[in-house]
């Protein structure tokens, strides 16, 4: 479902490619639904009860996991991107 | 800048409205959340299909790619693995089951409440919201480290949550190894948290 309707997107770009307004419009209609979709985020959170009576231990052990998590990502994809990405000089 | 503090805008303002109950409790946030996310994929999808130069990328940086969503899933799981030996109450693998949410809160966090406890699916759902929220409000320094930086932090939800901001600040080409990294990573988190736990 989720690659289906990006490959309809894909293909709308590539029809509309020269509509340049359109394209433009597109992308403002993306941010409204990131900012929709983060609002609703919120509201979910917001409602659960055992989230938000925890959440400040269980919020600081999530935090530093995730500190750990994203380090060694962006670790792992700088070396990547370091000797197979970037263009050799 | 300004795009970062809306979001976290609209994430506080929700947070406010859940607990208030402002919003009726007969919307069903998941069903919203879906429809606002399909509606949102075929937006994105337009603007890289517009953008006839990195469709032309991905066939020439093919091999390669495949290397991008490998080292996010490594460096995230022994990442957590390592943070949590230093927390009271956690080990190892609870700590890469957690990090081996990419993101994707929604699945990670029931597969672990499911498969181990309830406490370690809070810590999860907590643990990839924060990561989104870290994605979204770092990337400017992200990409400092490379175009590949904003789509190592971003993992699961480089596909779809913050792929509109990601694509600001990473060369178009990138967008699509963005895209595929991020559904890679989405397909391995119920596959990796049984597989860990």
């Amino acid at each position: 479902m989720i690659v289906g309707l990006f490959a309809a997107g894909i293909l709308l770009g590539i029809v509309f490619r020269h509509r340049l307004r359109l394209i433009r419009t597109a992308s403002h209609a993306s941010d409204v639904c990131v900012f929709f979709l983060l609002f609703i985020l919120g509201v979910s959170i917001g409602r659960n009860e055992t989230v938000i009576r925890n959440l400040a231990s269980m919020g600081v052990a999530a935090a530093l996991l995730t500190i750990g998590a994203v380090l060694g990502s962006l670790g792992l994809c700088y070396l990547i991107h370091r000797f197979f990405f970037a263009p050799r000089s | 800048m300004t795009f970062s503090l809306c979001i976290l805008g609209f994430f506080a303002a929700g947070i406010a409205a859940g607990l208030f109950g402002v919003v009726p409790e007969a919307w069903s946030a998941d069903d919203l959340a879906l429809i606002a996310l399909y509606v949102l994929l075929v937006f994105v999808g337009m603007g890289v299909g517009s953008d006839s130069r990195s469709l032309s990328h991905i066939l020439k940086v093919r091999g390669k790619v495949v290397l991008v969503p490998l080292g996010i899933a490594v460096g995230s799981l022994m990442g957590a693995g390592v943070v949590a030996l230093f927390l009271p109450g956690l080990n190892f693998r609870e700590g890469m089951a957690v990090g081996a949410g990419f993101g994707y809160y929604s699945l990670s966090s029931i597969l672990i409440s499911q498969m181990h406890s309830q406490d370690l699916g809070v810590i999860a759902l907590l643990s990839n919201i924060i990561r989104e929220v870290i994605t979204l409000v770092g990337v400017s320094l992200f990409i400092r480290l490379g175009p590949l930086g904003p789509i190592a932090s971003g993992g699961a939800t480089a596909m779809d949550t913050t792929l509109p901001l990601i694509s600001r600040y990473i060369p178009g080409e990138y967008t699509v190894i963005a895209v595929f990294s991020g559904l890679v990573l989405s397909l391995l988190v119920p596959l990796l948290i049984p597989m860990i736990l």
